[in-house]
């Protein structure tokens, strides 16, 4: 067998398996840069193979998904801005950063359409700041999928959505004339996110807190919320603000003046951090939703009364509590 | 007895299958020291693996080598007791492995090898790119004021680049890339099991700092160590192994691995125990799939 020969200039040592510069071969620096030795040729191959991407996918899509896994559809509902999609990263951050203690990550068809969603707030990006693209208003709906573990090895399997806030005027105002109705009308979940830093604001708080009852009102009328579905109110941006209990207790008490109106028998109140602030770990918050979903659905998350007594009665239960990744 | 046992090895670019396959060759050649034999291999299979073995026996790196050529080794074997099997290596470089994920496809040969293989050897080599996110950084600048006050006296980087970067499937982290993989993989052989082995690379480095190779995963890649764990398509095993021994540029490693017999280099840690045994991930695939339900 030929050996390669070495890249110094006039060492013959691949014929004479002698050093120019007198050294051992296996000392000589020169020696041990020879190229590699080529690994035998084949055949180049005559055809490939298409693979399915691992981006987001479309509303017909899903049915790759739905037919071979029995996913739960949660629905991300809120103002433009409010952190629909950043809670949608974080939710995916959570596994990728091994932080999640109760759930473990177990598969996906839409890994790039995470990562691209993750993408703005990693070192990656070249940014200063961590930021999250907003979602295009001229998208169509999207749909994530997620297959976690719970720790009894049960494998369950979410489609997420993500779909522009501009579109939700039209499913509060109009919402028999909205494409997104049939989405809603299939959500196990419908997670309303409100931004906590609007919630702190006083000339901005009523408004926002008007917009998303009226849609869950708006909803319920027009009958798109199952007996099955969970409403879960997701206050996001905990990183920079906290709102008070008062303020929390006062989103869940409009809340529940709607609720009679839909189907939607439980309403679920949260708090989530995307990114680290005021002592919390970003993720924090995000977990404890997760496993909303992940329970036996509707969402067993604070279940309200039929007639509401006080507001505070549906708060008990800690999930305002702000925990490092719970 | 399985009729025949065919076991594919792949693992990206730089995840260290030259120079196992180097050592392994070298353990072969030496049938007194390997539970394995050669049944058969082409020539030029056989003059390129005489080649990685003697770089190897030198002390020389055997790893990464040129994408351009089409490469594929092929190995017939069998075990003392018997068993056959055929080992492919379809892609030495790894180069085309990741090009299957950013390009979403591969050739049909691949999907071949792929659909019929019965084992996987999964290579992770030591060079990971981390998700890592910018709060996190921030966090640990911060901690560090003098570096942090330095960041904020500095001109912006920012303000001086171009246009941010765009997202591209190549710039995935490792973990994503590797799962996506495995999935892919896996979802072609339209739900049979493949049972594996995960050889984690260049072990040298971090056998010392780690409390095992499974416990390295979790820490490293923690999306593929949860991915792989309970997962019923891939029942596997994980295993660390320096299949050089040491590094090479280090002078006392060196010193030390021309100490030893060449056999007595390479470095197998299953968590449990350690050993010198190339062929011991084989043989332990193969243990596997004669347990399939095992965990």
């Amino acid at each position: 067998m030929a050996e390669q020969p070495c890249p110094q200039s006039g060492c013959s040592a691949a014929s004479t398996g002698k050093c120019l510069e007198g050294l051992a071969l296996e000392e000589c620096p020169h020696w041990r840069k020879r190229a590699v030795p080529a690994a035998p040729k084949r055949a180049k191959p005559e055809e490939g193979i298409a693979l399915r991407d691992a981006e987001a996918l479309s509303a017909a899509e899903t049915a790759t998904v739905m037919g071979r896994w029995p996913a739960r559809l949660v629905v991300f509902v809120g103002d433009v801005e409010s952190g629909k999609t950043t809670l949608l990263a974080t939710v995916f951050e959570l596994f990728g950063a091994g932080a999640a203690r109760e759930h473990r990550f177990a598969r996906s068809v839409t890994l790039h359409g995470f990562e691209r969603r993750c993408f703005e707030a990693r070192i990656t990006s070249g940014r200063e700041q961590p930021a999250t693209r907003r979602t295009d208003a001229d998208d169509e709906p999207r749909f994530l999928h997620l297959g976690v573990r719970k720790t009894a090895n049960q494998l369950i399997d979410l489609l997420f959505t993500d779909i522009s806030g501009e579109h939700f005027a039209e499913l509060r105002d109009r919402p028999s004339e909205s494409a997104l109705l049939p989405i809603v009308k299939r959500a196990d979940a419908v997670v309303v996110t409100l931004d906590g830093l609007m919630l702190s604001d006083p000339t901005k708080r009523h408004a926002c807190v008007a917009r998303s009852t009226h849609l869950i009102r708006s909803l319920g009328e027009v009958g798109a919320l199952r007996r099955a579905t969970g409403v879960q109110v997701v206050i996001t941006k905990h990183d920079l603000v906290d709102v008070g209990q008062a303020n929390a207790d006062d989103v869940m008490f409009r809340f529940s003046k709607v609720l009679p109106i839909t189907n939607a028998p439980t309403l679920g109140l949260h708090s989530t951090a995307a990114r680290n602030g005021r002592g919390l770990t970003w993720g924090n918050g995000v977990e404890a939703l997760i496993s909303t979903w992940t329970s036996e659905f509707p969402a067993t998350d604070q279940r309200l009364p039929q007639h509401l007594q006080s507001s505070r009665a549906f708060l008990r239960y800690g999930a305002w509590e702000a925990r490092p990744h719970d | 007895m399985i009729d025949e046992v065919r076991l594919l090895a792949v693992g990206p670019y730089g995840s260290g299958k030259t120079t196992f396959i180097a050592a392994l060759w070298n353990a072969l050649m030496d049938a007194d020291k390997s539970a394995l034999a050669v049944d058969s291999v082409t020539d030029s299979d056989k003059s390129y693996l005489a080649e990685i073995r003697d770089r190897w026996l030198k002390f020389e790196p055997v790893g990464r080598t040129d994408v351009d050529r089409h490469e594929h080794i092929e190995l017939a074997l069998r075990t003392d007791a018997g068993q056959r099997l055929r080992l492919s290596v379809p892609d030495i470089s790894g180069e085309r492995v990741e090009r299957h994920v950013i390009d979403r496809s591969w050739a049909r040969q691949f999907d071949e090898l792929v659909s019929q293989c019965t084992g996987l050897l999964f290579f992770i080599g030591p060079e990971v790119k981390d998700p890592h996110r910018l709060d996190d950084a921030q966090l640990i600048a911060a901690e560090v004021a003098d570096v942090a006050a330095d960041a904020a006296s500095a001109p912006s980087a920012q303000s001086v680049q171009a246009p941010l970067p765009e997202w591209t499937a190549d710039i995935c982290a490792t973990q994503v890339m590797l799962v996506e993989l495995l999935q892919l993989m896996t979802e072609r052989r339209a739900g049979h099991p493949l049972p594996a082995v995960v050889i984690i690379s260049a072990w040298d480095i971090w056998r010392d700092q780690t409390k095992g190779p499974r416990n390295w995963l979790r820490q490293r890649l923690p999306l593929l160590s949860q991915f792989l764990d309970g997962n019923e398509q891939l029942p596997c095993d994980v295993v660390g192994i320096s299949a050089q021994g040491g590094d090479y540029t280090s002078e006392q490693q060196r010193d030390h691995l021309k100490k030893l017999a060449p056999h007595e280099r390479p470095v197998v840690d299953d968590g449990q125990a350690v050993s010198h045994d190339i062929t011991r991930p084989i043989a332990s695939l193969i243990a596997r799939m004669a347990r399939p339900n095992a965990r």
